[in-house]
C-alpha cells in the first residue's frame, strides 16, 4: 500500500498546519511538510536499523515513515541516524514503552548523545543545554515525540493520558558534556569514546539543584540529596532509574574533592532518604500494598530513593553556573543506550 | 503536494486478533461447557489505589449474592508495568473467569 | 479465559484505542472516575456500580442466571 498522501496545494505555511490539524498530526508547533523529495533527500545515505512495532497501535514504522516525521520535526539528513537509534533504544522491553506512553505519569523520552556524533552534530552539552535555542537538541527529540505520536498512536487525551504533560513531552534532548573530569557515562555503560551512544529514559522534567553556596563536593552532595529526598516522585515507591546531571562547576569541584561517580553514587543512596513523615499516612499504606517500606532505626526511619544505588546513573552537561539537575523518571523504565549506526 | 504519510508503517497483520469475552472460552473450556479450571471468578487490579478495595468486594458479593466462587485476587507488582505473562498464565489455568480493573 | 474490564471513565478512550489495535472486543463496565483518593462512601457508590455492571456481564455470559 502506498505510504504517499497527495494532499492539495497549500502555499501557506498556516493553510499547512490547519492541514496537519484536521488530521491530528502533531504538536501543536509548525512542522515541515514532509514532501517525497525531502524525505527521499533525508533517506540519502541512511543506515539500515530494524525496527519493530510501535505500542500502543502496533504498528512498525518504515525508513520513510520515521523520515517523514523527522523531516516534520525539522531535522536535517545528518540528524536521522541519532534519531534511529533513540528509536531503536525506547524499544527495547526495559525502556517499557507503553507503559510510558499511556500513563498518567509527566514523563517523556529523554534523550543524551553522547562521543563525537555530539559536536558532529552541534548538539549542545553546555549553556542551556536543556532549553531552547539549539537546532539540533530541539529536533531530535521532537522527532522521536513526533514518531511516537504519530506511528505509535500516542495521542494525548486518548493513549497518553497524562495528567498534566510536561514540556518535556515537546523536546528532550541534550548532549553529554567532555567538560567532565570523569570519563563519559556512555563510556563508563561500556561503550568507546570514539562511538556515537544515545541514552534514553522516559523521565520528569529536570529538576534544578542550585547551590552557590557549598565550596566542597560534601555540602554539593548535601543539596543534591535533599534535592532527591522528594516524597513525590515515581522513584519512591516504582523505584526504578534516575539520572544526576550535574553542571560541570559542581562537577569539578566534586572531583577536586576525590569524588568518583562511584563514591557519588553511593553516598547519595545513603543520604537522599525521605523521612517518614513527609509521606503521608495513606501514601504509607499504599507503598506497602507496592512492598516499599521505610528502612533505618525505628526513631529515624526513612525511604530510599529507587531500590538500588546503581539506579542512579550520573553525566555532565551544562555550562557555566552553580546548577545541576536531578532527573527521577517513570520507575517502570530503564535507562538505555544504542550506539548510534 | 505529494507527502509520505507520517502515520505509515506495517500494520501488525501478524498479531491474532485477542480471543474476546464474546468469542469461544479458552482453552480450558470443555465441550461440555464447564470448565477445567478449578475457582470461579479472578480480580485482576492494576494496582492503583481503589480498584483493589472494587475486585474485592466484587468476588465477595459474587459469592455471597450468586455462590459464584471460590474467588481471588491478584495485582501487577506496580501500576508502572505490564502483569508478568507467567501470571496471566497462571490465572488463566486457575480461574474461568476475570475481571479487570483499569483507570486511576 | 473469559474476561471483564471494569474502567473508569477517564481511561475508557484508551481501553477502546487499544482493543481496535488488538482486534479485541471486551466486556466494559464503565464506572466514573477516579477510583483512588476517594472517601469510603464515594467508594462505595463505584463498587456498587461496578458490581451491577459485572453482574449483568455475567448474565449475558450465561454464568449467572
Amino acid at each position: 500500500m502506498s505510504d504517499v498522501l497527495d494532499l492539495p496545494d497549500v502555499d501557506d505555511a498556516w493553510d499547512w498546519m490547519a492541514a496537519c490539524e484536521e488530521r491530528g498530526w502533531g504538536d501543536g508547533l509548525p512542522m515541515v511538510p514532509p514532501t517525497e523529495e525531502r524525505v527521499a533527500a533525508m533517506l540519502a545515505g541512511a543506515p539500515r536499523v530494524d525496527l519493530g512495532p510501535l505500542p500502543p497501535r502496533g504498528v512498525t514504522p518504515t525508513l520513510r515513515s520515521v523520515a517523514a516525521n523527522a523531516v516534520m520535526a525539522g531535522c536535517r539528513p545528518a540528524d536521522l541516524p541519532v534519531l534511529l537509534a533513540a528509536l531503536a533504544a525506547v524499544q527495547d522491553e526495559a525502556y517499557n514503552l507503553h507503559g510510558t506512553l499511556a500513563t498518567t505519569h509527566p514523563c517523556a523520552p529523554m534523550v543524551l548523545v553522547s562521543g563525537p556524533v555530539r559536536d558532529a552534530l552541534g548538539i549542545n552539552a553546555g549553556g542551556n543545554c536543556l532549553g531552547q535555542g539549539t537546532r539540533a537538541n530541539a529536533v531530535i527529540g521532537r522527532a522521536l515525540s513526533l514518531v511516537l505520536l504519530h506511528v505509535g498512536g500516542a495521542r494525548p487525551g486518548v493513549l497518553d493520558r497524562s495528567t498534566q504533560g510536561s514540556p518535556a513531552k515537546y523536546t528532550y534532548c541534550c548532549g553529554e558534556s567532555d567538560d567532565s573530569p570523569w570519563p563519559s557515562l556512555a563510556v563508563r555503560r561500556g561503550f568507546g569514546a570514539d562511538e556515537g551512544v544515545v541514552s534514553v529514559m522516559a523521565a520528569e522534567p529536570p529538576h534544578n539543584v542550585n547551590d552557590h553556596g557549598s565550596t566542597t563536593g560534601a555540602e554539593i552532595l548535601l543539596t543534591v540529596a535533599g534535592t532527591m529526598a522528594q516524597p513525590g516522585s515515581n522513584n519512591v515507591y516504582v523505584r526504578g532509574p534516575h539520572l544526576l546531571l550535574l553542571g560541570p562547576e559542581h562537577a569539578a569541584t566534586l572531583h577536586r574533592d576525590g569524588w568518583t561517580p562511584e563514591t557519588i553514587r553511593a553516598h547519595l543512596w545513603e543520604h537522599a532518604r525521605i523521612p517518614v513523615e513527609h509521606v503521608s499516612p495513606g501514601n504509607r499504606r499504599q507503598f506497602v500494598e507496592w512492598g516499599v517500606e521505610p528502612d533505618g532505626p525505628p526513631h529515624d526511619r526513612a525511604y530510599t530513593v529507587s531500590d538500588d544505588p546503581a539506579n542512579l546513573h550520573i553525566a555532565v552537561a551544562g555550562g557555566a553556573g552553580k546548577h545541576s539537575a536531578w532527573i527521577p523518571s517513570f520507575g517502570g523504565t530503564a535507562l538505555v543506550s544504542r550506539r548510534v549506526p | 503536494m505529494r507527502i509520505v504519510d507520517p502515520t505509515s508503517g506495517t500494520a501488525p497483520e501478524d498479531t491474532a486478533a485477542v480471543t474476546t469475552a464474546a468469542d469461544a472460552p479458552a482453552g480450558t473450556r470443555r465441550g461440555d461447557g464447564s470448565s477445567a479450571a478449578s475457582r470461579a471468578v479472578c480480580g485482576l487490579s492494576n494496582s492503583k489505589p481503589g480498584a483493589h478495595d472494587i475486585l474485592d468486594a466484587i468476588g465477595r458479593r459474587l459469592a455471597d449474592d450468586h455462590g459464584l466462587g471460590p474467588n481471588g485476587l491478584e495485582a501487577k507488582p506496580s501500576a508502572a508495568v505490564g502483569a508478568d505473562p507467567e501470571l496471566l498464565d497462571h490465572l488463566a489455568a486457575q480461574y474461568r473467569l476475570a475481571v479487570v480493573a483499569i483507570g486511576d | 479465559m473469559r474476561s471483564i474490564l471494569v474502567v473508569t471513565s477517564s481511561f475508557l478512550p484508551l481501553v477502546q484505542a487499544q482493543a481496535t489495535a488488538r482486534r479485541a472486543e471486551p466486556r466494559l463496565v464503565v464506572v466514573d472516575h477516579p477510583v483512588g483518593g476517594l472517601s469510603p462512601d464515594e467508594l462505595a457508590g463505584r463498587t456498587d456500580t461496578a458490581y451491577a455492571g459485572v453482574v449483568a456481564e455475567l448474565r449475558s455470559m450465561g454464568e449467572l442466571s
